[in-house]
C-alpha cells in the first residue's frame, strides 16, 4: 500500500523535474534493495506514455563503481535515466557518457520511499530554479568566501576562476543531471588555500554516522584538515580518513549552499544536504566541480544556518538568503 | 505474491538446469535477463541461478510487446549486445527480431523463453538430460539435410509428402554453449525447412497448434503445391483459419517447417515451447522460415503439432508411430 503514497512524488518526477514525453525512452536503474522505489517510477513512466525499461542490477561494492556494461549500454539509448540504487553511480564513466549521449538524468543514490512520500520532494522545483542559478552565479563571480557560525565555524575560501554548479533537481533538457531533492548551489574552492574552522553540527549522512549528537570541530590549514575534534561521532569519522591511507581525502573540495525549503534534517544523505538555508563542505575529490584531486571518496559535512560572505557581502545568515 | 514467492524454491532446480547447463554460463560472465512484466518470477528464478552462479546478471524488464516477433525498447536492444549471455523468459517472443539477430553476431549466446510459464520450470520438459539428447538430435537433424523427399503419414488421416532436396536441418538442442549460438529450452526438436511449393497431402493436427492450444477437434489442412488450401474441423479450425487470416499476407499459408520433437520428458501442455518437443510428435509449421534455411517471410509463423505419426526419409523409416528408428 505505501506504493500509493509514493505515486504523488513519481508524477512529479516525470512531469515536473525530467519532462517526460510519451514515446521517450525511460530507463530506471536499480538494484534488489530499491525495486519498491523504482517501480513506483515505473508505473508512473508507462502512465506518461513512455517506453519504460526497468534495468535491475547487483548494488554496487562501493560509490562511483561503475555498472555492468550493459547497463552502461542501456543508458546510452535512453531519453531519461533515473537511478534509485543503494550505492551511487554519479560520478562514473556510464552515467557522464548516458548524459553526453542526450540523456536527462536524475540521480537517487540511498533514495528511500518516504523520501519520495513527502520531504524535500513536495517543493516547487521550477520556483527554486531561478534562485538556485542565482546563487551559483554569485559564487562564481566572488574571489573569496568566509562562512562563520555560531557553533564556531569560521573558514576563508579562494573561489577565483571557479565555476559555481547549480543542482537544481530539474533535468528538462538533453545533457542535464541532477540529484534529488538537494536543491544546492555548489563550488569547489581553490586548492591548498582554505583556511580555519569548521564546526558541523547538523549531519554527516555517509559511514552510518547520520545526524549528529554533538558537533564536530575540524581544523582546516593549507586547504586540508589537520585536525578532528568532538565526541564518539569524531573518533568514527578520524577512522573513516585513515582508513584508505590517502592524503586526497582531506582536501576541502566543495562550498554547498542548500536551497530547498521542504527538506528536513533526517540522516538521509540527499534530503540533509538540501534543508534550506544550511551550508556542507565537500571533503575529498572535487573533479566533479571542475577542481583536480581525485581522493578516494568524496562526502560532506553539513552545519546548521551559517553566516556566508562573498567578498565581504553577506549572502546567507540565520537560514535567510540576502539575494 | 506469497505463493509466487514460495514457488521460487520449486522453480529453482529448472532455473539452474538453464543456467548452469543450457547456456553453461560462467563466473563473471555478463548475463542479461530481458523480461515482461507477465513473466518477472520466471525471471527472477534465473536472476537468482545466475548469483549463485557467480554471474554479474541485470534483469531488464519492459512491457509486453503487443504480438510475438516485435522489437525490444532501444536500451535493452543496446545492452543485449553488450551481454555474455542473454535469456528471454517474455510473454511474446523477441527470438525472432534484429536485436537477437545483433547480439548474437556480437558473440551472446541466447536462450529464448517466449511464453515460459513457472510450471515449465518445476517439471516436465526441463528435466530432460540436454546433453545425452543432443547426440540423437544431430542425428536426425543430418538426417533430414541428407534426405531429398519426405513423407508424412498417421492413423488419424495425415498424408503428406515434400520436397527437402537442397535443405539443410536445424537441431534445437536446448543447449546455446557457444559463442553467438541460439537455443529455445526446454524444446529440443530437428527441423528443415521444405522446399517451398512441394508439400502436397493431408495434415491432420490432433496434438496441439501454437497460439491455439490443446485440439479436441482435429484440424484438417488440404496441402497442395506447399500451400495449405483448406482447413476444416470445430472451433481449433475455426481459430486457425483466423489467425492465418489476420496476417493478411499471402504467404501465411506457405508450408514453412517440418520438425520433429525429441525431449522425452516433454508431454502436451497447450503451451508451444513444451508441446512441440514431444518426443514423437511431428510439427508441420505454416507460415515463415526465412531464419533457418527457406525463403518465406510472412510476419508469423504457426506450427501444427501431429501425434506420433511415421515418418519416412527417402522411404527409410525414421520415425514409426512415434518411436524413432534411428
Amino acid at each position: 500500500m505505501k506504493q500509493l503514497l509514493m505515486m504523488r512524488g513519481a508524477k512529479k518526477l516525470m512531469e515536473n523535474n525530467t519532462a517526460v514525453k510519451p514515446g521517450e525512452k525511460v530507463l530506471i536503474i536499480t538494484d534488489p534493495e530499491m525495486v519498491s522505489i523504482a517501480q513506483a517510477l515505473a508505473i508512473m513512466a508507462y502512465a506518461e506514455g513512455a517506453e519504460t525499461v526497468m534495468a535491475i542490477m547487483p548494488p554496487r561494492e562501493f560509490d562511483s563503481q561503475e555498472p555492468p556494461e550493459t547497463v552502461a549500454a542501456a543508458m546510452k539509448m535512453a531519453d531519461v535515466i533515473f537511478t534509485p540504487v543503494t550505492r551511487s553511480i554519479t560520478h562514473t564513466q556510464a552515467l557522464h557518457e548516458g548524459v553526453a549521449a542526450g540523456a536527462r538524468a536524475i540521480v537517487m543514490t540511498a533514495f528511500t520511499e518516504d523520501l519520495l512520500i513527502s520531504g524535500g520532494i513536495e517543493a516547487d522545483f521550477q520556483a527554486q530554479k531561478p534562485i538556485c542559478e542565482k546563487v551559483a552565479q554569485l559564487l562564481e563571480e566572488a574571489k573569496g568566501a568566509r562562512l562563520t557560525s555560531d557553533a564556531g565555524t569560521d573558514l576563508t575560501m579562494n573561489l577565483t576562476g571557479r565555476k559555481g554548479s547549480p543542482l537544481t533537481c530539474v533535468a528538462d533538457k538533453p545533457g542535464l543531471f541532477s540529484p534529488m531533492p538537494n536543491i544546492e548551489a555548489a563550488i569547489s574552492p581553490v586548492e591548498y588555500e582554505s583556511e580555519g574552522t569548521i564546526v558541523t553540527d547538523a549531519s554527516i549522512p555517509y559511514w552510518g554516522i547520520g545526524l549528529l549528537e554533538e558537533p564536530i570541530t575540524l581544523t582546516v590549514k593549507g586547504g586540508l584538515i589537520t585536525d578532528i575534534r568532538g565526541g564518539k561521532q569524531a573518533q568514527e569519522l578520524k577512522r573513516v580518513f585513515e582508513r584508505p591511507g590517502d592524503p586526497n581525502v582531506y582536501n576541502i573540495a566543495e562550498l554547498g549552499i542548500q536551497l530547498n525549503p521542504k527538506c528536513r534534517m533526517c540522516g538521509i544523505m540527499l534530503e540533509d544536504q538540501g534543508v534550506f538555508g544550511c551550508v556542507h563542505i565537500g571533503i575529498g575529490s572535487n573533479t566533479s566541480f571542475g577542481g583536480k584531486i581525485q581522493a578516494a571518496f568524496h562526502f560532506d559535512v553539513i552545519m546548521w544556518y551559517p553566516k556566508l560572505e562573498l567578498d565581504g557581502k553577506v549572502i546567507l545568515e540565520k537560514g535567510q538568503l540576502l539575494i | 505474491m506469497m505463493s509466487t514467492d514460495f514457488k521460487q524454491i520449486l522453480m529453482f532446480p529448472g532455473a539452474r538446469k538453464l543456467v548452469d547447463v543450457c547456456a553453461a554460463v560462467q563466473q563473471g560472465e555478463k548475463v542479461l535477463i530481458v523480461t515482461d512484466v507477465e513473466r518477472i518470477s520466471v525471471a527472477k528464478s534465473i536472476a537468482s541461478a545466475c548469483v549463485a552462479r557467480g554471474a554479474e546478471v541485470v534483469v531488464m524488464i519492459m512491457t509486453p510487446r503487443k504480438v510475438h516477433g516485435i522489437e525490444p525498447p532501444a536500451p535493452i536492444v543496446a545492452a543485449m549486445s553488450a551481454a555474455d549471455v542473454v535469456f528471454e523468459p517474455t510473454s511474446k517472443s523477441i527470438a525472432h527480431t534484429a536485436a537477437t539477430q545483433g547480439a548474437r553476431e556480437k558473440g551472446a549466446r541466447v536462450i529464448t523463453l517466449a511464453e515460459i510459464t513457472e510450471e515449465m520450470l518445476i517439471s516436465g520438459a526441463i528435466e530432460a538430460d540436454f546433453e545425452a539428447q543432443k547426440q540423437t538430435t544431430e542425428r536426425v537433424m543430418e538426417a533430414l539435410s541428407q534426405a531429398s523427399k519426405a513423407r508424412v503419414y498417421s492413423d488419424a488421416g495425415t498424408e503428406i509428402e515434400m520436397s527437402l532436396e537442397g535443405r539443410r536441418g536445424r537441431a534445437l538442442t536446448g543447449l546455446a554453449c557457444e559463442r553467438g549460438s541460439y537455443s529455445s529450452p526446454p524444446n529440443i526438436e530437428a527441423s528443415i525447412a521444405p522446399v517451398e511449393g512441394t508439400a502436397n497431402g493431408v495434415v491432420i493436427v490432433d496434438a496441439s497448434i501454437s497460439g491455439i492450444g490443446l485440439i479436441s477437434n482435429p484440424v484438417r489442412i488440404k496441402v497442395q503445391e506447399g500451400v495449405a488450401r483448406a482447413i476444416e474441423g470445430g472451433e481449433e479450425a475455426r481459430k486457425l483459419r483466423q489467425m492465418l487470416k489476420s496476417a493478411n499476407n499471402p504467404y501465411a499459408y506457405y508450408i514453412a517447417e517440418l520438425g520433429i520433437g525429441l525431449n522425452p520428458k516433454a508431454s502436451l501442455k497447450g503451451s508451444l515451447l513444451e508441446d512441440e518437443a514431444v518426443l514423437g510428435t511431428v510439427h508441420i509449421a505454416l507460415g515463415s522460415n526465412a531464419d533457418f534455411g527457406g525463403t518465406i517471410r510472412a510476419g508469423l509463423h504457426v506450427d501444427s503439432i501431429i501425434w506420433k505419426p511415421t515418418l519416412e526419409l527417402d522411404g527409410k523409416v525414421i520415425l514409426e508411430e512415434g518411436e524413432l528408428r534411428i
